[in-house]
């Protein structure tokens, strides 16, 4: 189990899959009854994807922090690479604006719609890019 | 609104589209700048493994769609004029993606068949008769045949009115009719609502046999 839990596989496979599937899941169980279980705008999970991956890793900066305030043998370094990982996810918060802009923008084919191309598949791949990241940052040895 | 205003309008647009782009591109590239800071390794072949989950999980859903929809066995006869074809084909397709059986098609009738019989046999063998009523329609004598057998045979009659300022046939008269005219889409739906819950009330799920449901059939 640990082994599985540690491996590629589970951080680039694993992760995705159970991410989009719980959240196209959730977004079409909730719809009221009269709607149809499952619509084309339920694949529109890219900003869903990245707002958790961007609190992953506001969490993860709050985490070495912690451990920096703790442990004194931790170098200015140290703390000059916790405040990057804080702008980072600065940056992203403004990324995932700017394709919610972009979406509100570009993506609506009508009141009800979304095109495929700006209002599914371009905000799936930038959720995507924001979660790979935060699955390959969180783990790994900054310090 | 005036020449200025206009302009302004258009100005603030393109600001907030160039700021967006801008704010994107720099997550992006500050993603890219922490990577090579932090030596973490993203391998191209991981970024594609992640796609193909996301595209897995977008499938998982559309197989568990599928698998958890009921395929009804019951048929399901559409009455139209010529002239309002495009329309329910329009209702067709709707249909027929909720995975409802529907009755042939008059094009595939074949040459020398005897129109007028085929389709009655259609609609005897149906259980839910969908009329759209237009001004095309309440004059055309095959709609008015199609609405005659199907009140005939105990059918269930769900009308769906596509234009404005017409007089329903004195027989729908009574029956709650779905609006296409104000609102396509929550039209189609409820349409596509009583279908499902006509079906559900004549016990006609894949597992039910014909007969049994043919004797349940509800008089409107």
């Amino acid at each position: 189990m640990i082994e599985l839990l540690t491996s590629t596989y589970f951080k680039y496979l694993i992760i995705p899959l159970v991410t989009t599937f719980l959240v196209i899941f959730v977004k079409s169980a909730s719809r009221r009854d009269k709607q149809p279980f499952l619509e084309k705008e339920d694949f529109s999970f890219g900003l869903e994807m990245g707002i958790t991956a961007v609190l992953l890793l506001f969490m993860n900066s709050v985490n070495i922090a912690q451990q920096v305030v703790l442990d004194n043998s931790l170098t200015v370094v140290a703390t000059e690479k916790i405040l990057t990982l804080f702008l980072v996810t600065i940056f992203l918060m403004f990324g995932l604006w700017g394709m919610s802009t972009i979406v509100r923008k570009l993506g609506w084919e009508n009141d009800k719609e979304l095109k495929i191309f700006w209002g599914i598949v371009l905000p799936d791949v930038f959720g995507l890019l924001i979660l790979i990241y935060a699955v390959s940052t969180i783990g790994n040895e900054i310090l | 609104m005036n020449l200025n205003k206009i302009k302004k309008l258009n100005l603030i647009y393109l600001i907030s589209f160039i700021i967006s782009f801008i704010a994107i591109i720099i997550a992006i590239l500050s993603m890219l700048w922490s990577t090579y800071l932090f030596k973490i390794e993203i391998k191209f072949i991981y970024v594609i493994m992640a796609i193909f989950a996301a595209l897995l999980g977008s499938l998982i859903n559309i197989a568990f769609y599928k698998l958890t929809t009921k395929k009804y066995k019951s048929k399901i006869y559409i009455s139209f004029s010529d002239k309002d074809s495009e329309i329910a084909q329009q209702i067709r397709r709707a249909l027929i993606h909720e995975r409802f059986i529907l009755n042939i098609d008059e094009k595939n009738i074949q040459v020398g068949e005897n129109i007028k019989q085929a389709l009655t046999s259609e609609i005897k063998s149906s259980s839910i008769f969908i009329v759209l009523i237009s001004k095309y329609s309440i004059n055309s004598d095959f709609v008015k045949l199609e609405i005659q057998h199907a009140i005939k045979n105990n059918k269930i009659i769900l009308p769906v009115l596509i234009d404005k300022n017409i007089s329903i046939p004195s027989e729908l008269k009574d029956l709650k009719y779905a609006n296409f005219i104000k609102n396509q889409k929550e039209a189609l739906n409820e349409l596509i609502i009583a279908v499902k819950n006509n079906l559900k009330k004549l016990n006609q799920p894949i597992t039910k046999s014909k007969n049994n449901a043919t004797a349940a059939n509800k008089k409107y």
